[in-house]
């Protein structure tokens, strides 16, 4: 990641490229800061809506258009929402990069919101939303999450509430769009098989003319700090309990989060990206304690450094009829031994030596490789892209044992438990 | 600007030999990444198992890690993760497979753990009894989930009782609880032989290196006694292929789950095999009926147009057995028959009526220009060599595909289509709340 170039055109709009040559496609992904961080008290889900219009109408465009004109020269599209942006994108045979300049300029400024779209769209998301609610995952994080944060959006997901789905007009959604896309409120990055120079040309002749637009503030509602512990339990129908431990940590650009990090590639295992994801793997402290020991089916862990404080997870899954109390005594007994022992140098050596070989097959593709500078651009600094591996080797045992004593300690502690239950909410 | 793949994968830049104890090896050299995949499939899968022991296969090939005359599973683990390298194995109703990845300078590593598992795997009480008990809580997630439920429904009646692809890779709860070390050891005694295995490994490697390393590994595996041959394994997907007799009507089973809020669909017919000559028009029948864009006619009736599901699509994935050509979606439980409808109504409106040329050229030319993106990863080029040898295309297959896909004209999407979906009788499953309560 050292040859990425960084550009930013006259109206504020700013350009990420990289040049890789090994196979002749590219990609082309839009970042634009509004998320469900952005979403006022009553229009949760709004920034994901707004994002599944974008496919709709444009003055030029008609619903299924852009997926004609993308998978028709053998591309792929699509577009994601999550707490602190939106991204859209195209990965494209090279010689067809510029139908996603097409694309996205067009729908930057000139998504219509029709009616009637409209509509149609709400019991589509609505119906994607249901989708989820099959999920003990998804209705344990939403309460976990709406527990965690009172203030902050990160309280509200992503999909957003049923009520506000149902609620939400069309002007809304037409608002909230308007306030948020634009030229200086965007990130474009582009890597692949391209000449850097000649796309630059091209990317001003197409997104160069748009004015600036009055960006938002983007600043969110901070959320008071924690100082009791919180618990939360979900009774509904389901296959298994599931715990989410949870403990709140600081935004990403803290300088404790490199640290974090290690502490939990120790815990579940490497970062494939600055942002965990890497996986469990079985010599982890976790895996060797729930999932060797055959006591849960599953467990993992993740950082979630977000624009703002966010949480730290441990979640087990349990067989089915497996007892919650001794598996939370566990994990907490593992967060105990964070906070008593140092780990060895070995220990966070190895943690250097996965990272950097997750990066390198992680990061085989173009769009892998487009996805970590855009989210990290959104969370804090794309530049992060290329110090995550010294980042960590700096960090030191007694750092590991800071913060584990720092953030994860009891008052910022947020326990949730799905519990299988019969429909009425009996215990099965 | 370029065009085309920069891989030329063909007979002349993949290195394809027959290791000494029978077993196939490809090797492609790219050296744009540090990293190497290795990818492999073999006859283990569940057409070598019965009715009675259905999830063995896949129970066997779970549990091959967890410990070998040499390694305990947490030395093996160890190995692994100390490089940073992974290494899984799974079984399929097919065939079994296993994946790899790591630093291109850890491929020995791959392969003498590769090769140390699939030849002398102890399969230990402790850890087979582990094994099993995670396959039982997958197995109860899977029993909770209405996609799931659907579509192990949809297999059990589109092929009937006796048939592997009937019964579903991971087993039921019944036989996968009865399941003791010993049949493992049994199973893999009968069905891990190097005879049919196919290993391709993909990365910054120079192939006659790879060649020694993986004669001095895999090709010294030698096959136990009686163990299955390639002609046995193809023996066992002929008898798995019976010719399926359709349905003298449609069938339907409305499956309730509690606690749930939508329904899932699943709506087919039995297809083809990879081999069939209908294969180019049918996948390209299949990309119009329902993957252009977001889920081809189907996604834009139901999903576009009518605003009822927020996934619609159709799949056909042929294999070396039949398998079948269905649509699906999840649905608000008060629009099912709507849009099962309308989905009913899309497959035979392209039975009967020939696609425009423009949806034809768009739909031709999204499966012929998506290649280079599927050849970016090391990965993607693995599993790409491993189809060309499973279903016997040649090393040459790459080059000639544009041509194959764009000999498909209209009628042959209309008559693909009408020799599968246009006949009446259908198999339908819906998984979700009680529909009758909506």
């Amino acid at each position: 990641m050292d040859d990425v170039r960084e550009h930013a055109l006259a109206n504020g709009l700013a350009v990420l490229t990289r040049e890789v040559r090994t196979a002749p496609i590219a990609t082309f992904f839009i970042w634009y800061r509004v998320g469900a961080r952005d979403e006022p008290q009553g229009m949760s889900g709004a920034s994901h809506w707004v994002e599944h219009m974008m496919f709709k109408r444009t003055q030029k465009l008609a619903p299924g258009d852009i997926g004609r004109m993308v998978e028709g020269v053998g591309g792929t599209f699509n577009a994601f929402t999550y707490e602190d942006a939106t991204a859209y994108h195209e990965t494209l045979p090279a010689e067809h990069l510029d139908l996603a300049l097409e694309i996205e300029s067009d729908r930057m400024l000139n998504a219509v919101f029709d009616p009637d779209d409209v509509e149609a769209e709400r019991t589509v998301i609505i119906s994607e939303r249901e989708g989820h609610e099959a999920s003990p995952m998804f209705r344990l994080m939403e309460a976990v999450e709406s527990t965690a944060f009172k203030v902050h959006p990160y309280g509200h997901g992503v999909i957003g509430s049923k009520a506000d789905l149902r609620s939400m007009t069309r002007d809304d959604l037409f608002g909230h769009y308007r306030k948020h896309y634009g030229p200086n409120s965007a990130v474009i990055v582009a890597v692949g098989d391209f000449a850097t120079d000649d796309l630059l040309n091209r990317i001003d002749q197409h997104f160069g003319g748009f004015p600036a637009s009055s960006a938002p503030s983007g600043e969110a509602e901070r959320e008071p700090a924690q100082d009791e512990a919180r618990r939360v339990e979900v009774h509904h129908p389901g296959p298994f309990p599931v715990l989410m431990l949870c403990h709140h940590t600081p935004e990403r650009t803290h300088a404790d989060c490199a640290s974090l990090l290690v502490l939990n590639a120790l815990l579940s295992g490497p970062p494939s990206g600055p942002f965990g994801g890497g996986g469990t793997l079985r010599t982890s402290r976790l895996y060797q304690r729930f999932v060797a020991s055959g006591i849960a089916a599953s467990v993992g862990a993740d950082v979630g450094v977000n624009i703002d404080p966010s949480l730290h997870r441990v979640v087990v899954i349990l067989h089915p009829g497996g007892a919650p109390e001794p598996i939370e005594e566990a994990v907490l007994d593992e967060v105990q031994r964070l906070h008593d022992e140092a780990p060895s140098q070995a220990e966070l050596d190895r943690v250097v030596r996965q990272t950097y070989a997750k990066r390198a097959i992680a990061l085989e593709s173009v769009t892998a490789q487009a996805v970590q500078l855009g989210m990290l651009e959104m969370a804090a600094s794309w530049r992060m892209a290329q110090t995550l591996t010294d980042d960590l080797r700096r960090v030191t045992p007694a750092d590991v044992q800071r913060v584990a004593r720092t953030y994860l300690r009891k008052p910022a502690r947020v326990t949730g438990w799905f519990l299988p239950a019969a429909a009425n909410g009996a215990a099965a | 600007m370029t065009s085309g793949s920069r891989h030329a994968i063909n007979a002349d830049s993949v290195a394809r030999h027959t290791l000494q104890n029978g077993a196939t090896l490809l090797v492609y050299p790219n050296p744009a990444s540090p990293s190497v995949a290795v990818g492999a499939y073999h006859a283990a899968g569940s057409v070598l198992e019965t009715r009675e022991t259905a999830g063995l296969a896949s129970l066997t090939a779970d549990a091959l890690n967890r410990g070998t005359q040499d390694r305990t599973y947490l030395e093996f683990s160890e190995e692994l993760d100390q490089v940073g390298a992974s290494l899984a194995f799974h079984a399929d109703t097919e065939y079994a497979a296993l994946g790899g990845r790591a630093l291109a300078e850890d491929l020995e590593l791959l392969l003498t753990l590769s090769t140390d598992v699939l030849a002398n795997p102890t399969f230990p009480n402790d850890e087979v009894g582990r094994v099993r008990e995670q396959t039982l809580t997958v197995l109860a997630h899977a029993e909770d989930n209405p996609g799931s439920r659907a579509s192990r429904r949809f297999r059990e009646l589109l092929y009937g009782p006796s048939n592997p692809n009937g019964w579903p890779e991971d087993g039921y709860a019944a036989s996968v609880r009865e399941f003791q070390a010993d049949d493992l050891r049994s199973f893999h005694a009968r069905a891990y032989a190097p005879g049919s295995l196919v290993l391709a490994v993909v990365g910054a490697v120079d192939p006659p290196a790879v060649r020694d390393l993986a004669e001095r590994t895999i090709g010294a595996w030698a096959p136990a006694p009686g163990a299955v041959t390639k002609a046995g394994w193809r023996e066992a997907l002929a008898a798995a292929d019976a010719p399926q007799a359709a349905p003298a009507e449609s069938r339907r089973e409305d499956i309730a789950i509690e606690g749930k809020t939508q329904t899932e669909f699943l709506l087919g017919w039995m297809g083809i095999r990879r081999t069939d000559p209908s294969y180019y028009a049918t996948i390209v029948a299949n990309f119009i009926l329902g993957q252009l864009g977001l889920g081809g006619r189907i996604g834009s009736n139901v999903r576009d147009t009518q605003g009822l599901a927020y996934h619609a699509s159709s799949y056909a994935i042929p294999g070396l057995t039949r398998q079948p050509w269905s649509i699906r979606a999840g649905i608000n439980p008060a629009n099912v028959d709507r849009a099962i409808e309308a989905s009913l109504k899309e497959a035979r409106q392209l039975a009967e009526t020939p696609p425009d040329d423009e949806e034809l050229r768009l739909s031709k030319q999204a499966l012929v220009g998506s290649l280079p993106l599927r050849l970016e990863r090391n990965d993607g080029i693995a599993n790409i060599l491993l189809m060309m040898e499973r279903y016997e295309l040649g090393l040459d297959y790459l080059g000639g595909y544009p041509a194959l896909v764009d000999a498909v004209t209209a009628d042959d999407v209309r008559d693909v289509t009408a020799a599968v979906m246009a006949h009446p009788a259908y198999t339908l499953v819906t998984a979700g709340p009680e529909l009758r309560a909506v």
